[in-house]
């Protein structure tokens, strides 16, 4: 079965306070507090960059941090969990 | 409705109206020095008999607007002064939409505002009201109005609702004359209102850029603890009564404010303690 | 006390001590053309990383279903309506009836957003309802909540 993609639901204004990304979602009026890796996966599928299965973020995560440390499985398995909360929050839609 | 009232309380206007004379009485005597609304009122608080006969037997105060508690329990006719307070904080918390609310008391000096966010008990109300007798004009009890456009706080310094212990404290600071008639068996105790003073309603439009802000927590042993903003943005959220409506500008005002304004945690065991630690934290800005 | 500055690209507006915390895009391209990249820590497995703001008081997220129009104000009461939300005096031509309630907000939001009739009228009602709200001014009661309910 072919892994799903997914894509941020809007462009999001966002202010870093101590690590965390404080975003605002206009479409449901929600604010959430954002813990890395959120922000970073969350912009790797922005509008502007399009959507993605979780291994093709991971391969985008990796182009822009240093992960070295990091086996794919591992950050795949991640991705996949933190993409399934952003859908729960609505931050996040299937494409 | 038979009796009524017009507040001007900073920049919102209200309209009391009573089936009974004896809460717009005790209104008009607690805002006697404030200047009379001009216009239309933002906001309309209606203290009405539940049922036509209640007017005169057992009388008990519903208290209607444009917003309602539908579980609320009617009041005591006695208790009407408080019945209007709580009618007018519903109408405000409820209906803003001009600036981002937030439960908290406020006083300034230099121009700049010391915020002081916190539940019922947390002694913001005093503390506010002690500092207004030291030097600090009172801008509000109760509600901080922060402007949406500008970030800066507008006073809302109706008259400060005293609660139990918090009468006998303020007696010792503010001449009697000032407060009000005391009502006893209220649902949140023995109640006071005490006046602002004459330079708090003269510069009630004066705004004023927050400066710092204050989670305080009466007693405990003396500590200060700086608050991380992240913290402090959330904590004002659920001390926002609309946060949520607002959308955007709710967003983009609170983020800017506690990205802009430190945030400090304090417990105090008294007030005098709290008094030397405020103008600690302030000369340290 | 003051906001954490790290080296996202994503982050870099909201840096500046000076107070410049406008928002940046959440979801602007992150790091290209970073010479040296940050370190992406994973966090733990089973963790929540999204904490969701919910409202303090249950009230405000339900204050439209909590605040109620009198139609029409107690200052007209008894007046009937016409379509266009004029209030006239009982019984005129074309008029209909007013509401023996006020209505509630969460009626007022159904009937803008989904048509619904409001319970127990005629659509000859309910058009004259919604016309008489259209036609509210501030300081006329209702005027906050219809305000309210729109901007939902």
């Amino acid at each position: 079965m072919a892994a799903r993609r997914h894509i941020a639901d809007a462009a999001m204004p966002s202010v870093t306070m101590e690590g965390f990304a404080v975003v605002f979602h206009a479409a449901s009026g929600a604010t959430h507090l954002l813990a890395s890796p959120v922000p970073e996966i969350l912009a790797a599928i922005g509008p502007d960059r399009g959507a993605a299965t979780p291994d093709e973020i991971v391969t985008r995560l990796r182009a822009d941090y240093d992960m070295d440390g990091e086996a794919d499985d591992d950050v795949a398995a991640v991705v996949a969990e933190r993409i399934a909360e952003l859908t729960a929050s609505g931050l996040v839609r299937a494409a | 409705m038979r009796h009524a009232i017009g507040l001007k309380i900073g920049p919102v206007a209200f309209r009391v109206g009573s089936d009974w004379a004896a809460p717009i009485a005790a209104l008009q005597s607690l805002y006697r020095d404030y200047p009379a609304p001009v216009g239309v009122p933002d906001y309309t608080v209606r203290l009405e008999a539940e049922r036509p006969w209640r007017r005169w037997v057992r009388p008990s105060v519903a208290v209607r607007g444009d917003y309602i508690l539908p579980e609320a329990l009617p009041l005591d006719l006695a208790h009407g002064v408080l019945a209007a307070e709580i009618g007018m904080n519903l109408q405000l918390a409820l209906g803003e939409r001009r600036w981002l609310l937030l439960h908290a008391s406020s006083v300034e000096r230099d121009g700049r505002a010391l915020i002081m966010s916190g539940e019922s008990g947390s002694g913001k109300s005093t503390l506010a009201a002690v500092l207004a007798t030291r030097g600090w004009r009172l801008m509000g009890d109760e509600f901080a109005l922060i402007d949406l456009a500008t970030g800066a706080a507008r006073a809302f310094p109706r008259a400060t609702s005293l609660k139990n212990a918090a009468i006998d404290e303020m007696l010792r600071h503010a001449p009697e004359a000032r407060f009000g008639a005391e009502l006893t068996g209220t649902p949140k105790g023995r109640l006071r209102h005490l006046r602002p003073d004459a330079t708090a309603i003269a510069r009630m439009d004066e705004p004023a850029m927050p400066a710092l802000i204050l989670f305080p927590q009466y007693g405990g042993a003396e500590a200060a603890e700086g608050m991380g903003s992240a913290e402090a943005f959330v904590r004002l959220t659920q001390a926002s009564t609309n946060y949520g409506p607002l959308g955007r500008a709710g967003y983009d005002t609170l983020t800017r404010l506690v990205t802009t304004v430190p945030t400090v945690a304090v417990d105090y065991p008294d007030t005098a303690t709290a008094v030397a630690l405020v103008e600690q934290l302030w000369d340290a800005l | 006390m003051s906001e954490d500055r790290t080296d996202g690209a994503a982050d870099r507006a909201a840096q500046d001590a000076a107070g410049s915390d406008a928002p940046t895009d959440a979801v602007q391209g992150a790091g290209a053309g970073a010479s040296t990249r940050r370190m992406l820590m994973l966090g733990a497995a089973g963790a929540s990383m999204v904490v969701t703001i919910r409202p303090a008081l249950a009230q405000t997220a339900t204050s439209v279903l909590t605040c109620q129009i009198p139609v029409p104000q107690p200052r007209q009461s008894g007046g009937w309506l016409m379509a266009d939300g004029t209030v006239v005096p009982p019984y005129t031509r074309n008029a209909v009836r007013p509401p023996s309630q006020p209505l509630k907000g969460q009626e007022i939001r159904e009937a803008l957003l989904q048509g619904r009739l409001y319970p127990g009228t005629t659509r000859e009602q309910t058009q004259a309802y919604t016309a008489y709200m259209l036609r509210l001014q501030n300081g006329q009661s209702g005027f906050t909540c219809f305000v309210s309910i729109r901007a939902k």
